[in-house]
């Protein structure tokens, strides 16, 4: 043992040894620019704009009012709505517009004032009421929602009984009782995270898995030689693309069918809305994702490359589009970012059809850029591959 | 369509298989080829020579389509190259260096595959395809995967799949490199066969043995080809090279004590071991009696001294030696002249000071 100590030897390791690896390695790592943007970029830029992202509250909810009273106790309360900067009124005339609204999921909440509002404020003996309409989709934003009226509705009742009693002397019996706040959670009543979470995480998985089945596609014959063989054969790239990508979509719809049992059947959360529909968004959605998979797979020169780069478009993608933190609270150049991705739509079709009901007449236009996505990156990839090697 | 074509490149006996004008490479600053020219013959084997890195891989890159040429021409069966590389494709076959075919398919599903991509298909496909598993002989492996195979096998299923489409032009990138020697002569056989049908063939190679074989050669050195041409003009090289000097063979025991006595000799120029024997040059024509007089005196067992031909390695070990000399002193003449300016700038300096 002290023998090996003064050869500089301490449990088989060497400090030599150590020395002269880690200096190799810092020389590797330095002249491989990708992988130094990778490794010092990357996690920079990724905790800059997730924590972004998380660090602002919610607030300025985009809220829908149907104000049938139309006369000054109403007006009050709304005003005091609007203070607190939690909700962002908007009025319309109808309750069904309201109901519209919401079902395309802009509109988080909804507040309904019945005609004989403000004739019981002043009464002094009935309790005026008030509906409000919760999208019940994100249980934790419908929770934070429906919080954030009751604290409302509760300042605004100690209010009107601070305003009340130096005018009248008297105690604020008279008065009356204070506002009744009446709220309908919609679509998912109780509110489980569950509800709102399982299907997101389908679609999560599906993606990466999607991304990575083709992510390896064309680098790995790069670098196994048999893309050099292929290279010299009359093989058209369209055909290359497609043959690549094709076999993955019938896996990964596959797959989809299979998660979407196990969802329904295991975590008893059933697709209110069309099986059919979610299925053929589902088919787009898997073709853009394995579609990323190919244009990685062609940008990059080795398998090592391509999962480098399959992990940096995997993290926005689960903290960016809506899985875990709602997008309403995020900055607008974070809204970019989100909007840029195609889990941010999909997570949009597939929570609308399995919670909502909703189907193809509120969701085309997510389709519709999903399958813009698609073709975008199939035709990127055909583009950009070269049979000439460079 | 076919009518275009034959006004296009008439296929006159003249027509070359491969012609290359000023043909350049460069990735980056380094040169990798370096202004080639070529010309290569229907039906010819040519032999495509020079050591690791000397740019025979890039060239057969840029004759294959797969690697733009950054100046210069190549035609390769009458198509210029560069401007449609995807109409070549059909005429040629490649065998990369490294086995490019997948592993995990069998020789039956590579040979298909390939087949396919090809278009070879009709009722003439299936004939076409038995006609190369039979040429090639790799029939009793048809259901092997590729990846069981012996490096010998590999080669032959790999020249099956760039066989299968009848090219006209096929490119091997040294094919014998991983083979025994009895697998490299039954691969030269096959080559020897496809000739002999009409099929030109571009060859790289280590071995010198190979390059015999060949009906032309090129030598490649430091990207640049340092000869070409059929036996005849090789032989004329080796003329040039014996002028002057002579060459003998001593078989003898033991060899590296032996070797190491020559070595030591006055008259002898440079001695190399080939085998069992040493190759001796002298510049001294009468150098063989002396040879056989000081090793007669010693108490190495001489089994025989003669006179011989330079061989084809001692052409290009010649002609490479000829080239590094010329750069290194070329490269001695720029830093020559670098020191100097170097010096010069050492003075303004002081001067400035």
């Amino acid at each position: 043992m002290l023998e090996g100590l003064r050869r500089g030897e301490f449990l088989g390791v060497t400090w030599p040894g150590i020395h002269s690896i880690f200096r190799k390695e810092l020389i590797q790592l330095v002249r491989d620019p990708y992988l130094v943007m990778f490794i010092i970029a990357l996690p920079v830029i990724q905790l800059l704009v997730t924590g972004l992202a998380v660090k602002r509250d919610l607030s300025h909810i985009p809220t829908v009012v149907v104000n049938y009273d139309n006369r000054n106790a109403s007006f009050e309360l709304l005003k005091d709505f609007e203070n607190s900067f939690l909700f962002e009124v908007e009025p319309v005339r109808t309750e069904g517009e309201l109901m519209n609204k919401m079902r395309n999921g802009n509109y988080r909440v909804g507040i309904i004032i019945p005609p004989d509002y403000s004739a019981k404020a002043l009464s002094g003996s009935d309790s005026p009421q008030i509906n409000v309409i919760i999208d019940g989709t994100s249980g934790a934003i419908a929770k934070t929602i429906l919080n954030g009226a009751e604290l409302i509705v509760a300042n605004h009742n100690r209010k009107r009984l601070a305003q009340a009693l130096p005018s009248t002397g008297f105690s604020g019996g008279d008065l009356g009782p204070g506002v009744d706040l009446k709220a309908k959670v919609l679509y998912n009543p109780q509110m489980t995270t569950s509800y709102f979470l399982v299907p997101a995480i389908l679609a999560i998985v599906m993606h990466m898995l999607t991304i990575l089945f083709t992510s390896f596609a064309i680098v790995r014959e790069r670098e196994s030689g048999t893309l050099e063989q292929l290279m010299v054969t009359p093989v058209r790239v369209p055909d290359l693309m497609l043959g690549k990508v094709l076999p993955y979509a019938f896996i990964g719809l596959l797959d989809m069918v299979l998660t979407l049992g196990v969802m329904v059947w295991f975590f008893d959360i059933s697709i209110s809305g069309n099986f059919w529909f979610l299925l053929l968004a589902s088919v787009i959605f898997i073709l853009c994702s394995l579609g990323i998979g190919l244009l990685i797979s062609i940008l990059c020169r080795t398998q090592v490359q391509a999962i480098q780069l399959t992990v940096a478009i995997f993290l926005p993608s689960l903290l960016l589009t809506g899985f875990v933190f709602p997008l309403e609270p995020m900055p607008w150049f974070i809204k970019i970012i989100s909007y840029s991705l195609p889990l941010t739509y999909y997570l949009e079709i597939i929570r609308g059809v399995v919670i909502k009901g909703v189907g193809g007449a509120e969701l085309w236009l997510q389709t519709g850029i999903l399958s813009v996505m698609a073709t975008l990156m199939l035709g990127a990839s055909i583009l950009r591959f070269n049979k000439q090697i460079s | 369509m076919s009518a275009i074509e034959m006004s296009a490149s008439p296929k006159t006996a003249t027509e070359p298989a491969i012609l290359t004008e000023n043909l350049v490479r460069t990735f980056g600053e380094k040169i990798a080829v370096d202004n080639l020219n070529l010309r290569i013959d229907r039906g010819e084997i040519f032999g495509f020579l020079g050591p690791n890195g000397s740019g025979k891989s890039t060239t057969i890159k840029m004759l294959c389509g797969l690697l733009a040429p950054t100046s210069g021409r190549a035609v390769v069966s009458g198509i210029d190259v560069n401007r449609d590389p995807e109409r070549i494709r059909g005429k040629i076959g490649y065998m990369p260096q490294k086995f490019s075919l997948y592993e995990d398919l069998t020789v039956k599903e590579n040979i298909d595959f390939y087949s396919q991509l090809y278009g070879v298909k009709g009722p003439g496909a299936k004939k076409r395809k038995e006609e190369v598993i039979e040429l090639v002989g790799i029939s009793h492996y048809r259901g092997f995967q590729a990846k069981q195979l012996s490096g010998g096998w590999k080669q032959r299923l790999a020249l099956c799949c760039a066989l299968v489409h009848n090219p006209e032009i096929i490119f091997l990138d040294e094919p014998t490199a991983s083979m025994d020697p009895v697998a490299r002569r039954g691969l030269w056989d096959l080559l020897f066969t496809l000739a002999s049908n009409g099929v030109t063939l571009f060859v790289t190679t280590h071995y010198m043995d190979e390059a015999e074989r060949c009906s032309s050669l090129g030598y490649i050195y430091n990207s640049r080809l340092i000869v070409s041409g059929g036996p005849d003009e090789l032989k004329q090289a080796r003329e040039v090279i014996a002028q002057g000097s002579i060459r003998m063979e001593v078989v003898c025991k033991p060899l590296v004590k032996t070797f190491n006595l020559v070595k030591g000799l006055p008259y002898v120029r440079d001695v190399t071991i080939f085998g069992q024997a040493l190759h001796v040059v002298s510049e001294d024509l009468e150098a063989l009696p002396m040879l056989q007089e000081d090793l007669a005196r010693s108490e190495v067992e001489i089994q025989h001294i003669r006179a011989i031909e330079p061989s084809l390695e001692d052409v290009f070990v010649t002609l490479t030696k000829a080239s590094m000399h010329e750069e290194e002193s070329r490269a001695r003449e720029m830093s020559a002249s670098l020191s100097t300016n170097a010096n010069e700038f050492e003075d303004e300096e002081e001067n400035d000071a």
